[in-house]
């Protein structure tokens, strides 16, 4: 508001919301007033400026004090929730009676049979009533929530069975179902041949079963992803999406045993419907793609409804679109192949809610959605990336919708750890503006996450 | 007891101070829940008849925003939790207006700040001003402490939600470009601002 000043000199400067933000854009002395050249640990909803929520201790982590690598809510096939973190030692469930033992907040549903990926942010994907993630080893290890402690279990007679549902058969190989029916009083001759069909023997109605091979490594939960059967070869990935009915793995890291073989450039998806088969050779709904004819490796992926997501690269986005359920079922368009240009620069920047996703370039900070792209970073843009210059440790990101249920404000929130401390860079969709948070003495493991704690 | 144990006491159970999830179905304070069972039993939950039943569980009703960390003063891992029912901040907060051309490069005075606020919880905070003084190429600043409590009226409801004012004197400051900022210690309060005005004179003599 203009100040008012009367003709004896008295003046009143007065200072209204909406609030705008930070501004290291301009002088101190020729931004508009609802900006601010310096702030820190406000929230501007509702035209306030209000100091922002108290970050405290909610659940101690596990036992074993390992950093949580990523938390998230599932629902199973029978309608219950499972809040569950994963550390390096395996994968946690959060204790229904928490708050009466705080202590033994977390059940250690499996460790992993395998030496697991780096301690970074984990990547997953909720599909089917299974959680699925992957950290950069070469498994993709996932959780039903019911039933999987020593999965896959041996064939049963007289059961119905359903497509995914997977056994040991007297081979050793796992066998998986591709038609749901019924099993029969005896086993089948199982098909010891990789990608082979066996027909159980039920006498109507009968389940029809394909050999995936050796079975990937299993505690609780289990590795899903054999991408060749017949050598033996596991992969997991750094990001991981779904897309047309099939869950994707991107940027993948594959092999045999402990050992796997970085392929940064590499898209690779399951059936449609069927994510615990990934060879070609078994199904040939599975399949990949190398990014070849692009100069740079993939950093990250959202997806924009059902038949179309984005590929993030360092410098460049590729488009990926469903066309069909043949053999290629995805056409990449890749709008643009330049040396440099707008990509996501930081693995774990990308954040969606919705259509609306935010990524962070190597130019500014963009908002992707159905309509294009728009830069964001607005007058905070120059102090973001500074601190992202002096960042101690990766950045991370989360699109955060509502605080909880009674406190709604969608913020794009970027966490920048700066050496004992972390700085939160947040932006309101609302008002288009960016604040600061400081949380002293943390650093952020994983992504933050609306999670069920009842 | 071992030292260990006690620091571990320390660390755990008082330093980092856990917060209480609201049993209710919304987030916020309370306490609740049934003696802890062992890990991975059958579900309390009822399922769908004829399937599988789960592996532990919950029902869905109560969620909170939950961040993952590493506490590097008690080198312990937790899950952060942001609770937007507590806008008591536990770090510092600060908050700068622009500065104010009243008259490009004159001097004015400011006397006087007034606060419109909504009134949310006790709070104590810092407010003043800033002027930059061109004869000593030095700032200066005024400011003054504010505290948000109960009013007078012990029948009154407080905090109440409602806006309110305070109108805060401060020592007459006199400089260039005068600029009003707002600080607030850690753990002092949730502040909730509205409106920020301030009053002063400017100076009308000529430039030379």
């Amino acid at each position: 508001m203009p100040i008012q000043m009367r003709e004896n000199g008295y003046f009143e400067a007065v200072y209204n919301g909406p609030w705008k933000g930070l501004n290291v854009e301009q002088p101190e002395n020729q931004m508009a007033d609802v900006y601010s050249p310096s702030l820190s640990n406000f929230i501007l909803k509702h035209s306030e400026l209000r100091t922002r929520p108290r970050i405290s201790t909610g659940i101690l982590g596990t036992p074993d004090n390992y950093p949580i690598d990523v938390i998230t809510t599932f629902m199973d096939s029978n309608n219950v929730n499972h809040t569950v973190i994963v550390t390096r030692k395996g994968l946690w469930q959060l204790n229904p009676n928490f708050q009466r033992n705080r202590r033994k907040a977390w059940n250690l549903i499996g460790s992993f049979p395998v030496q697991p990926g780096p301690d970074i942010p984990t990547a997953s994907q909720v599909f089917l009533n299974k959680f699925y993630w992957t950290n950069g080893s070469n498994n993709l290890w996932v959780w039903d929530g019911i039933s999987s402690v020593n999965s896959p279990v041996p064939w049963t007679a007289d059961k119905r069975v359903f497509v995914n549902y997977r056994v040991i058969d007297s081979n050793g190989n796992v066998q998986v179902v591709i038609t749901p029916g019924f099993t029969g009083a005896t086993a089948p001759a199982w098909n010891v041949v990789i990608g082979g069909n066996t027909t159980d023997t039920a006498a109507s109605q009968a389940a029809v079963w394909v050999n995936n091979g050796t079975p990937a490594p299993s505690a609780g939960f289990y590795g899903t992803a054999v991408v060749d059967a017949t050598a033996g070869i596991t992969s997991g990935a750094f990001f991981i999406g779904s897309l047309a009915s099939r869950v994707l793995m991107f940027s993948t890291i594959e092999g045999s045993g402990e050992l796997g073989s970085p392929f940064t450039q590499r898209v690779r998806w399951c059936p449609a419907g069927i994510p615990s088969i990934w060879d070609p050779n078994v199904n040939i709904g599975a399949g990949f793609d190398d990014f070849l004819e692009v100069p740079d490796i993939i950093t990250g992926y959202m997806s924009i409804g059902d038949k179309t997501g984005f590929v993030f690269r360092a410098n460049g986005i590729s488009e990926m679109t469903a066309v069909s359920d043949g053999i290629l079922p995805f056409d990449f368009n890749h709008l643009w192949a330049s040396e440099h240009g707008i990509g996501n620069v930081f693995p774990f920047s990308i954040s969606q809610y919705g259509p609306i996703g935010m990524f962070i370039s190597s130019d500014d900070i963009y908002n992707i959605s159905i309509g294009g792209f728009k830069a964001v970073g607005g007058a905070a843009r120059d102090a973001i990336f500074g601190d992202l210059a002096s960042a101690s440790s990766t950045p991370l990101s989360a699109m955060i919708p509502r605080f909880a249920n009674n406190y709604i404000y969608l913020m794009y929130i970027l966490v920048i750890p700066f050496g004992n401390d972390t700085k939160f860079w947040c932006f309101s969709t609302d008002e288009n503006s960016w604040v600061s948070w400081i949380k002293k003495n943390v650093t952020v493991t994983a992504r933050m996450n609306l999670v069920a704690t009842r | 007891m071992h030292i260990d144990s006690f620091i571990e006491r320390l660390t755990t159970r008082r330093l980092l101070q856990l917060r209480p999830f609201d049993p209710s179905g919304g987030e916020g304070s309370g306490t609740g829940g049934h003696p802890y069972n062992p890990p991975v039993g059958k579900s309390t939950i009822q399922g769908s008849p004829g399937l599988l039943t789960s592996t532990g569980g919950l029902i869905g009703t109560n969620f909170a925003l939950l961040m993952p960390v590493f506490d590097i003063k008690f080198q312990k891992t937790y899950l952060a939790f942001i609770d937007s029912s507590d806008f008591n901040t536990e770090d510092d907060c600060f908050y700068t207006f622009r500065q104010e051309d009243v008259m490009i490069n004159r001097k004015v005075s400011v006397h006087l700040l007034v606060v419109t606020y909504r009134e949310i919880a006790k709070a104590t905070f810092t407010i003043g001003v800033q002027v930059f003084m061109a004869e000593t190429n030095s700032f200066k600043i005024s400011s003054k402490e504010v505290k948000i409590d109960k009013p007078l009226d012990k029948k009154a409801i407080f905090p109440s939600g409602s806006l309110k004012t305070k109108k805060i004197p401060i020592s007459v400051i006199a400089g260039e470009r005068p600029q009003v900022f707002i600080s607030r210690k850690a753990d002092s309060g949730a502040l909730a601002i509205t409106r920020v005005m301030m009053v002063g004179k400017a100076d009308e003599k000529d430039l030379m």
